[in-house]
Protein backbone atom coordinates (compact mmCIF):
# COMPACT_ATOMS: atom_id res chain seq x y z
CA UNK A 1 0.00 0.00 0.00
CA UNK A 2 2.56 2.80 1.12
CA UNK A 3 4.28 1.40 -2.04
CA UNK A 4 1.59 2.49 -4.51
CA UNK A 5 1.23 5.94 -2.35
CA UNK A 6 4.79 6.67 -3.03
CA UNK A 7 4.12 6.57 -6.34
CA UNK A 8 0.74 7.88 -6.98
CA UNK A 9 1.05 10.62 -4.54
CA UNK A 10 4.29 12.51 -6.44
CA UNK A 11 1.81 12.11 -10.18
CA UNK A 12 -1.21 13.15 -8.24
CA UNK A 13 0.03 16.62 -6.88
CA UNK A 14 2.32 17.05 -10.21
CA UNK A 15 -1.48 17.03 -12.30
CA UNK A 16 -2.95 19.46 -9.84
CA UNK A 17 -0.11 21.88 -9.85
CA UNK A 18 0.09 21.33 -13.58
CA UNK A 19 -4.20 22.48 -13.61
CA UNK A 20 -3.06 25.45 -11.46
CA UNK A 21 -3.45 28.52 -12.85
CA UNK A 22 -0.02 30.26 -14.44
CA UNK A 23 -0.03 33.37 -12.79
CA UNK A 24 -0.36 31.53 -9.48
CA UNK A 25 2.28 28.89 -10.50
CA UNK A 26 4.51 31.54 -11.85
CA UNK A 27 4.86 33.71 -8.31
CA UNK A 28 5.28 29.69 -6.65
CA UNK A 29 8.39 29.55 -9.25
CA UNK A 30 9.96 32.79 -8.57
CA UNK A 31 9.46 32.38 -4.45
CA UNK A 32 11.05 29.07 -5.17
CA UNK A 33 13.85 30.80 -7.60
CA UNK A 34 14.93 33.14 -5.30
CA UNK A 35 17.36 31.55 -3.44
CA UNK A 36 19.49 30.88 -6.93
CA UNK A 37 19.72 34.65 -7.03
CA UNK A 38 23.05 34.77 -5.63
CA UNK A 39 24.26 32.11 -8.04
CA UNK A 40 23.56 34.29 -11.24
CA UNK A 41 24.44 37.38 -9.86
CA UNK A 42 28.09 35.25 -9.68
CA UNK A 43 27.30 33.82 -12.87
CA UNK A 44 26.78 37.64 -14.57
CA UNK A 45 30.18 38.86 -12.82
CA UNK A 46 31.81 35.98 -14.08
CA UNK A 47 30.60 36.08 -17.50
CA UNK A 48 31.51 39.89 -18.02
CA UNK A 49 35.53 38.94 -16.83
CA UNK A 50 35.52 36.37 -19.19
CA UNK A 51 34.39 38.59 -21.82
CA UNK A 52 36.73 41.37 -20.84
CA UNK A 53 39.70 38.62 -20.43
CA UNK A 54 38.86 37.47 -24.28
CA UNK A 55 38.67 40.88 -25.39
CA UNK A 56 42.15 42.23 -23.67
CA UNK A 57 45.16 42.35 -26.14
CA UNK A 58 46.97 38.96 -26.99
CA UNK A 59 50.29 39.53 -27.69
CA UNK A 60 52.76 39.44 -24.92
CA UNK A 61 54.09 42.74 -25.46
CA UNK A 62 50.96 44.37 -25.75
CA UNK A 63 49.60 43.15 -22.39
CA UNK A 64 53.01 44.08 -20.60
CA UNK A 65 52.31 47.32 -22.30
CA UNK A 66 48.35 47.27 -21.03
CA UNK A 67 49.50 46.35 -17.31
CA UNK A 68 52.34 48.98 -17.03
CA UNK A 69 50.00 51.44 -18.82
CA UNK A 70 47.27 50.86 -16.02
CA UNK A 71 50.21 50.65 -13.06
CA UNK A 72 50.97 54.51 -14.28
CA UNK A 73 47.45 55.58 -14.49
CA UNK A 74 46.45 54.02 -11.40
CA UNK A 75 43.70 56.58 -10.20
CA UNK A 76 43.65 59.26 -12.75
CA UNK A 77 42.03 56.12 -14.61
CA UNK A 78 39.61 54.83 -12.40
CA UNK A 79 38.05 58.61 -11.90
CA UNK A 80 38.21 58.07 -15.79
CA UNK A 81 35.92 55.06 -15.71
CA UNK A 82 33.58 56.74 -13.35
CA UNK A 83 33.21 59.77 -15.45
CA UNK A 84 32.69 57.79 -18.12
CA UNK A 85 30.00 55.61 -16.32
CA UNK A 86 28.09 58.75 -15.12
CA UNK A 87 28.49 60.22 -18.71
CA UNK A 88 26.86 56.65 -20.32
CA UNK A 89 24.19 56.74 -17.29
CA UNK A 90 23.54 60.24 -18.31
CA UNK A 91 23.24 59.64 -21.79
CA UNK A 92 20.94 56.41 -21.61
CA UNK A 93 18.80 58.43 -18.65
CA UNK A 94 18.16 61.39 -21.42
CA UNK A 95 17.72 59.14 -24.20
CA UNK A 96 14.87 57.21 -22.64
CA UNK A 97 13.18 60.23 -21.11
CA UNK A 98 12.78 61.25 -24.59
CA UNK A 99 11.65 57.91 -25.42
CA UNK A 100 9.03 58.05 -22.25
CA UNK A 101 7.90 61.93 -24.06
CA UNK A 102 7.64 59.91 -27.49
CA UNK A 103 5.00 57.47 -26.51
CA UNK A 104 3.37 59.71 -23.93
CA UNK A 105 4.27 57.85 -20.28
CA UNK A 106 4.53 60.20 -17.59
CA UNK A 107 8.48 60.47 -15.84
CA UNK A 108 9.34 58.30 -14.08
CA UNK A 109 8.08 54.63 -12.79
CA UNK A 110 10.58 52.94 -14.55
CA UNK A 111 12.73 49.85 -13.06
CA UNK A 112 16.21 48.78 -14.37
CA UNK A 113 17.37 45.45 -14.46
CA UNK A 114 19.91 42.91 -14.84
CA UNK A 115 20.16 39.75 -16.67
CA UNK A 116 21.11 37.09 -14.12
CA UNK A 117 20.01 34.01 -16.15
CA UNK A 118 19.89 33.68 -19.42
CA UNK A 119 17.30 30.89 -21.10
CA UNK A 120 14.86 28.74 -19.25
CA UNK A 121 15.39 24.81 -19.18
CA UNK A 122 12.34 23.26 -21.47
CA UNK A 123 11.16 23.66 -24.68
CA UNK A 124 10.48 27.28 -24.73
CA UNK A 125 13.80 28.71 -24.15
CA UNK A 126 13.30 32.55 -25.03
CA UNK A 127 13.32 33.52 -21.52
CA UNK A 128 15.63 35.89 -19.14
CA UNK A 129 15.27 36.39 -15.52
CA UNK A 130 16.26 39.77 -13.92
CA UNK A 131 17.39 40.89 -10.49
CA UNK A 132 13.91 42.95 -9.86
CA UNK A 133 11.12 41.77 -8.55
CA UNK A 134 7.11 42.92 -6.47
CA UNK A 135 9.44 44.75 -4.22
CA UNK A 136 10.51 47.02 -6.76
CA UNK A 137 6.85 47.21 -8.16
CA UNK A 138 6.97 45.24 -11.25
CA UNK A 139 3.97 42.72 -12.14
CA UNK A 140 3.21 40.40 -14.77
CA UNK A 141 2.60 41.64 -18.22
CA UNK A 142 5.14 44.74 -17.45
CA UNK A 143 6.79 45.60 -20.73
CA UNK A 144 10.49 45.23 -20.93
CA UNK A 145 12.86 47.22 -23.37
CA UNK A 146 16.50 48.02 -24.15
CA UNK A 147 16.46 51.47 -25.76
CA UNK A 148 14.00 51.87 -27.74
CA UNK A 149 13.52 47.81 -29.02
CA UNK A 150 11.08 45.80 -27.13
CA UNK A 151 12.65 42.94 -25.75
CA UNK A 152 9.20 40.91 -24.06
CA UNK A 153 6.92 40.94 -21.11
CA UNK A 154 7.14 40.11 -17.43
CA UNK A 155 5.51 36.21 -17.05
CA UNK A 156 6.20 35.76 -13.73
CA UNK A 157 7.11 37.63 -10.56
CA UNK A 158 8.75 37.05 -7.10
CA UNK A 159 10.04 38.97 -4.19
CA UNK A 160 13.66 39.50 -5.67
CA UNK A 161 13.39 38.26 -9.38
CA UNK A 162 11.21 37.84 -12.50
CA UNK A 163 10.78 36.10 -15.03
CA UNK A 164 10.96 37.70 -18.74
CA UNK A 165 9.57 36.20 -21.79
CA UNK A 166 11.43 37.03 -24.48
CA UNK A 167 10.34 38.04 -28.23
CA UNK A 168 10.02 35.44 -30.51
CA UNK A 169 8.64 33.52 -27.80
CA UNK A 170 5.30 31.56 -29.10
CA UNK A 171 3.41 32.68 -25.99
CA UNK A 172 3.79 36.37 -26.65
CA UNK A 173 1.02 37.60 -29.02
CA UNK A 174 1.84 41.27 -30.30
CA UNK A 175 -0.57 43.71 -32.24
CA UNK A 176 2.29 45.79 -34.58
CA UNK A 177 2.31 47.84 -37.57
CA UNK A 178 4.82 48.43 -40.33
CA UNK A 179 6.51 51.48 -41.36
CA UNK A 180 8.49 51.64 -44.99
CA UNK A 181 12.61 51.55 -43.62
CA UNK A 182 12.66 54.35 -46.79
CA UNK A 183 10.07 56.86 -45.90
CA UNK A 184 9.08 56.81 -42.59
CA UNK A 185 5.76 55.92 -43.28
CA UNK A 186 3.11 53.21 -42.70
CA UNK A 187 2.38 51.76 -46.49
CA UNK A 188 -1.11 53.39 -46.31
CA UNK A 189 -1.51 55.82 -43.54
CA UNK A 190 -4.77 55.40 -41.55
CA UNK A 191 -4.83 51.97 -42.68
CA UNK A 192 -5.88 49.28 -40.52
CA UNK A 193 -4.80 46.78 -43.24
CA UNK A 194 -1.06 47.59 -42.51
CA UNK A 195 -1.66 46.23 -38.88
CA UNK A 196 -1.73 43.28 -38.12
CA UNK A 197 -0.91 40.12 -34.54
CA UNK A 198 2.57 38.66 -34.38
CA UNK A 199 2.87 35.45 -33.06
CA UNK A 200 6.69 34.11 -32.19
CA UNK A 201 8.77 35.78 -34.87
CA UNK A 202 5.42 35.76 -37.55
CA UNK A 203 3.56 38.86 -38.27
CA UNK A 204 0.44 38.02 -39.83
CA UNK A 205 -3.09 39.19 -40.91
CA UNK A 206 -1.39 42.50 -42.84
CA UNK A 207 -3.24 42.31 -46.35
CA UNK A 208 -1.96 41.63 -49.65
CA UNK A 209 -2.45 44.98 -50.76
CA UNK A 210 -0.18 46.54 -48.43
CA UNK A 211 3.42 47.01 -49.98
CA UNK A 212 5.65 45.33 -47.49
CA UNK A 213 9.65 45.14 -48.22
CA UNK A 214 12.03 43.37 -46.43
CA UNK A 215 13.63 46.02 -44.50
CA UNK A 216 10.80 47.77 -43.33
CA UNK A 217 11.04 48.56 -39.39
CA UNK A 218 7.67 46.50 -37.38
CA UNK A 219 6.38 48.79 -34.51
CA UNK A 220 4.25 47.77 -31.79
CA UNK A 221 0.33 49.69 -32.76
CA UNK A 222 -0.56 50.10 -28.89
CA UNK A 223 -3.92 48.46 -29.38
CA UNK A 224 -5.55 46.74 -26.55
CA UNK A 225 -3.21 49.89 -24.01
CA UNK A 226 -0.62 46.07 -23.15
CA UNK A 227 2.16 48.06 -24.46
CA UNK A 228 3.07 51.72 -25.95
CA UNK A 229 3.16 52.56 -29.44
CA UNK A 230 6.00 52.70 -31.30
CA UNK A 231 7.99 50.18 -29.42
CA UNK A 232 10.34 48.49 -32.24
CA UNK A 233 10.17 45.07 -32.73
CA UNK A 234 12.37 44.53 -35.46
CA UNK A 235 12.42 44.32 -39.03
CA UNK A 236 11.33 42.60 -41.82
CA UNK A 237 13.06 39.28 -42.31
CA UNK A 238 11.16 37.61 -45.28
CA UNK A 239 8.14 37.87 -47.10
CA UNK A 240 5.35 35.11 -48.27
CA UNK A 241 1.59 34.42 -48.53
CA UNK A 242 -0.76 33.00 -45.98
CA UNK A 243 -2.61 29.99 -47.02
CA UNK A 244 -5.92 31.84 -47.62
CA UNK A 245 -3.97 33.95 -50.23
CA UNK A 246 -5.07 37.42 -48.88
CA UNK A 247 -2.17 38.23 -46.38
CA UNK A 248 1.41 38.27 -46.28
CA UNK A 249 3.25 35.99 -43.79
CA UNK A 250 6.49 37.98 -42.34
CA UNK A 251 9.07 36.58 -40.86
CA UNK A 252 10.49 39.42 -38.10
CA UNK A 253 14.08 39.41 -37.19
CA UNK A 254 13.92 41.16 -33.03
CA UNK A 255 15.50 44.03 -33.32
CA UNK A 256 17.97 43.15 -30.35
CA UNK A 257 20.50 40.47 -29.84
CA UNK A 258 18.92 37.68 -27.53
CA UNK A 259 22.98 36.66 -26.33
CA UNK A 260 24.17 40.47 -26.34
CA UNK A 261 21.45 41.75 -23.98
CA UNK A 262 23.16 42.29 -20.68
CA UNK A 263 20.80 45.33 -18.88
CA UNK A 264 17.05 46.01 -19.75
CA UNK A 265 14.38 48.90 -18.42
CA UNK A 266 11.07 47.38 -17.66
CA UNK A 267 7.95 49.88 -18.12
CA UNK A 268 6.03 49.86 -14.93
CA UNK A 269 3.49 52.59 -16.34
CA UNK A 270 0.02 51.45 -18.10
CA UNK A 271 -0.04 53.09 -21.64
CA UNK A 272 -2.18 55.40 -22.30
CA UNK A 273 -5.08 55.32 -24.84
CA UNK A 274 -4.27 54.98 -28.54
CA UNK A 275 -6.51 56.69 -31.42
CA UNK A 276 -7.77 54.24 -33.97
CA UNK A 277 -5.42 55.71 -36.92
CA UNK A 278 -2.03 54.06 -37.26
CA UNK A 279 0.79 56.44 -35.65
CA UNK A 280 3.49 57.26 -38.00
CA UNK A 281 6.72 59.30 -37.09
CA UNK A 282 5.41 62.44 -38.27
CA UNK A 283 2.48 62.28 -36.48
CA UNK A 284 3.87 60.74 -33.08
CA UNK A 285 6.07 63.48 -32.62
CA UNK A 286 2.52 65.92 -33.39
CA UNK A 287 1.24 65.06 -30.25
CA UNK B 1 17.12 8.17 1.30
CA UNK B 2 18.82 11.01 3.29
CA UNK B 3 16.29 13.80 1.97
CA UNK B 4 18.12 17.08 3.52
CA UNK B 5 21.03 15.84 1.35
CA UNK B 6 18.89 15.02 -1.92
CA UNK B 7 17.34 18.35 -1.90
CA UNK B 8 20.88 19.55 -1.64
CA UNK B 9 21.95 17.52 -4.14
CA UNK B 10 19.06 18.66 -6.55
CA UNK B 11 19.56 22.15 -5.26
CA UNK B 12 23.07 22.23 -6.39
CA UNK B 13 22.40 20.66 -10.25
CA UNK B 14 19.54 23.39 -10.61
CA UNK B 15 22.12 25.93 -10.33
CA UNK B 16 25.11 24.34 -12.59
CA UNK B 17 21.90 23.93 -15.19
CA UNK B 18 21.29 27.49 -14.87
CA UNK B 19 24.32 29.00 -14.81
CA UNK B 20 26.27 26.69 -17.07
CA UNK B 21 24.91 24.55 -18.69
CA UNK B 22 22.37 26.82 -20.12
CA UNK B 23 25.04 28.94 -21.71
CA UNK B 24 26.57 25.72 -23.57
CA UNK B 25 23.95 25.41 -25.85
CA UNK B 26 24.19 23.56 -29.30
CA UNK B 27 21.12 24.01 -31.38
CA UNK B 28 19.53 26.47 -28.80
CA UNK B 29 19.66 22.52 -26.65
CA UNK B 30 21.70 22.09 -23.58
CA UNK B 31 21.77 18.91 -21.71
CA UNK B 32 19.47 18.20 -19.03
CA UNK B 33 21.16 17.34 -15.93
CA UNK B 34 18.33 17.20 -13.80
CA UNK B 35 16.79 14.34 -15.50
CA UNK B 36 20.28 12.33 -14.95
CA UNK B 37 19.57 13.01 -11.14
CA UNK B 38 15.96 11.48 -11.67
CA UNK B 39 17.62 8.47 -14.03
CA UNK B 40 20.12 8.40 -10.60
CA UNK B 41 17.45 8.45 -8.34
CA UNK B 42 15.05 5.71 -10.30
CA UNK B 43 17.87 3.06 -10.91
CA UNK B 44 20.04 3.40 -7.47
CA UNK B 45 17.67 5.09 -4.48
CA UNK B 46 15.65 2.61 -2.74
CA UNK B 47 12.33 1.49 -4.40
CA UNK B 48 9.96 3.58 -1.95
CA UNK B 49 11.86 7.29 -2.08
CA UNK B 50 12.96 6.15 -5.96
CA UNK B 51 9.94 7.75 -7.58
CA UNK B 52 9.48 10.67 -5.28
CA UNK B 53 13.05 11.78 -5.70
CA UNK B 54 13.03 12.18 -9.02
CA UNK B 55 9.58 14.06 -8.47
CA UNK B 56 11.86 16.34 -6.47
CA UNK B 57 14.44 16.40 -9.41
CA UNK B 58 11.51 17.46 -11.29
CA UNK B 59 9.93 20.02 -9.60
CA UNK B 60 13.52 21.47 -9.08
CA UNK B 61 13.45 21.81 -13.66
CA UNK B 62 10.31 23.14 -13.79
CA UNK B 63 11.36 26.06 -11.71
CA UNK B 64 13.05 27.43 -14.41
CA UNK B 65 10.80 26.01 -17.23
CA UNK B 66 8.53 28.49 -17.53
CA UNK B 67 5.51 26.50 -19.29
CA UNK B 68 3.00 24.42 -17.19
CA UNK B 69 4.44 24.24 -13.55
CA UNK B 70 4.45 20.88 -12.64
CA UNK B 71 4.83 19.48 -16.23
CA UNK B 72 8.14 17.73 -15.66
CA UNK B 73 7.81 16.79 -12.35
CA UNK B 74 4.85 14.44 -13.70
CA UNK B 75 6.86 13.11 -16.18
CA UNK B 76 10.11 12.49 -14.09
CA UNK B 77 8.17 10.60 -11.14
CA UNK B 78 6.10 8.54 -14.27
CA UNK B 79 9.29 7.54 -16.04
CA UNK B 80 10.76 6.78 -12.99
CA UNK B 81 8.02 4.66 -11.65
CA UNK B 82 8.80 2.41 -15.13
CA UNK B 83 12.29 2.00 -14.17
CA UNK B 84 12.01 0.78 -11.11
CA UNK B 85 10.52 -1.85 -12.82
CA UNK B 86 12.54 -2.16 -15.41
CA UNK B 87 16.10 -1.87 -13.28
CA UNK B 88 16.20 -5.51 -12.36
CA UNK B 89 16.02 -6.80 -15.93
CA UNK B 90 19.09 -4.03 -16.74
CA UNK B 91 22.71 -3.60 -16.14
CA UNK B 92 22.10 -0.55 -14.23
CA UNK B 93 26.04 -0.49 -14.01
CA UNK B 94 27.01 -0.09 -17.06
CA UNK B 95 28.19 2.90 -18.89
CA UNK B 96 26.01 2.16 -22.02
CA UNK B 97 22.76 0.95 -20.36
CA UNK B 98 22.92 4.13 -18.58
CA UNK B 99 23.83 6.03 -22.05
CA UNK B 100 20.46 4.33 -23.13
CA UNK B 101 18.12 4.88 -20.99
CA UNK B 102 19.04 8.35 -20.41
CA UNK B 103 18.69 9.10 -24.42
CA UNK B 104 15.42 6.91 -24.62
CA UNK B 105 14.42 8.82 -21.15
CA UNK B 106 15.66 12.24 -22.16
CA UNK B 107 13.74 11.73 -25.76
CA UNK B 108 10.13 10.58 -23.97
CA UNK B 109 10.30 13.79 -21.60
CA UNK B 110 11.27 16.35 -24.20
CA UNK B 111 9.24 15.17 -27.05
CA UNK B 112 6.09 14.85 -24.62
CA UNK B 113 7.00 18.51 -23.29
CA UNK B 114 7.55 19.75 -26.71
CA UNK B 115 4.34 18.16 -27.66
CA UNK B 116 2.56 20.38 -24.93
CA UNK B 117 3.66 23.65 -26.23
CA UNK B 118 2.97 22.69 -29.86
CA UNK B 119 -0.73 22.08 -28.92
CA UNK B 120 -1.02 24.78 -26.32
CA UNK B 121 1.16 27.57 -28.93
CA UNK B 122 -0.31 26.36 -32.25
CA UNK B 123 2.14 29.24 -33.40
CA UNK B 124 5.52 27.25 -32.50
CA UNK B 125 7.96 26.32 -34.81
CA UNK B 126 7.51 22.60 -34.67
CA UNK B 127 10.96 21.73 -36.67
CA UNK B 128 12.81 23.81 -34.26
CA UNK B 129 11.17 21.99 -30.93
CA UNK B 130 11.78 18.72 -32.40
CA UNK B 131 15.78 19.14 -33.74
CA UNK B 132 15.26 20.58 -29.22
CA UNK B 133 14.50 17.15 -28.18
CA UNK B 134 16.87 15.46 -30.27
CA UNK B 135 19.76 17.53 -29.35
CA UNK B 136 19.05 17.58 -25.94
CA UNK B 137 18.81 13.83 -25.99
CA UNK B 138 22.53 13.31 -27.47
CA UNK B 139 23.77 15.78 -25.17
CA UNK B 140 22.17 14.05 -22.34
CA UNK B 141 23.15 10.83 -23.14
CA UNK B 142 26.92 11.71 -23.87
CA UNK B 143 26.65 12.60 -20.75
CA UNK B 144 25.04 10.05 -18.34
CA UNK B 145 27.88 7.28 -18.11
CA UNK B 146 30.04 10.52 -16.78
CA UNK B 147 27.39 11.84 -14.45
CA UNK B 148 25.92 8.93 -13.06
CA UNK B 149 29.71 7.67 -11.95
CA UNK B 150 30.03 10.56 -10.05
CA UNK B 151 26.69 10.61 -8.65
CA UNK B 152 27.20 6.74 -7.67
CA UNK B 153 30.21 8.07 -5.16
CA UNK B 154 27.64 9.58 -3.39
CA UNK B 155 25.26 6.40 -2.37
CA UNK B 156 26.47 6.49 1.25
CA UNK B 157 25.92 10.32 1.65
CA UNK B 158 22.65 10.11 0.38
CA UNK B 159 21.54 7.32 1.66
CA UNK B 160 21.21 4.94 -1.71
CA UNK B 161 21.49 1.48 -0.30
CA UNK B 162 22.82 -1.19 -2.80
CA UNK B 163 19.95 -3.55 -3.97
CA UNK B 164 20.33 -6.69 -6.24
CA UNK B 165 21.92 -5.76 -9.52
CA UNK B 166 22.81 -8.35 -12.53
CA UNK B 167 26.31 -6.64 -11.44
CA UNK B 168 26.21 -8.37 -8.01
CA UNK B 169 24.38 -11.56 -9.69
Amino acid sequence: MRKNLTTILPLAISLLLILLPPAMTGRLRMFAATPLRPVGEGRRMLAATVNSLLSSPSSEREAALVEENERLRGRIDKLRGQLSDAEDALDAYRAFRENRRRYGLSEGNVVGAAIIFKGGTGPLRRTVYIDRGSADGLSEGMPVVRGEALVGVVNAVGPAMSEVVVLGDPRLKIRAYIVSAETGNTARPSDDRAAGLLVGTRLRFIWQQVGVREGDVVLTSGYGRRFPRGLVIGHVNSLSRQRDDLHHLIEVAPAFDFEGIDRVLVLTDRPGEVRSELPTPENSRDR
Amino acid sequence: MKQSAYILLTAFCLAFQVAVLENLRVLDSSPNLLFLVALYAALFAPRRDAVIAAWIAGIAFDIFSSGRFGVYAFLFAGLAAFLVYLRKKVFKEHPLSQAALALAGVAVVEAAAAAMVMVQYHAADGGALISGVVVTALWTAALAPFVLAGLTRLNRILGFVAEHSLANA
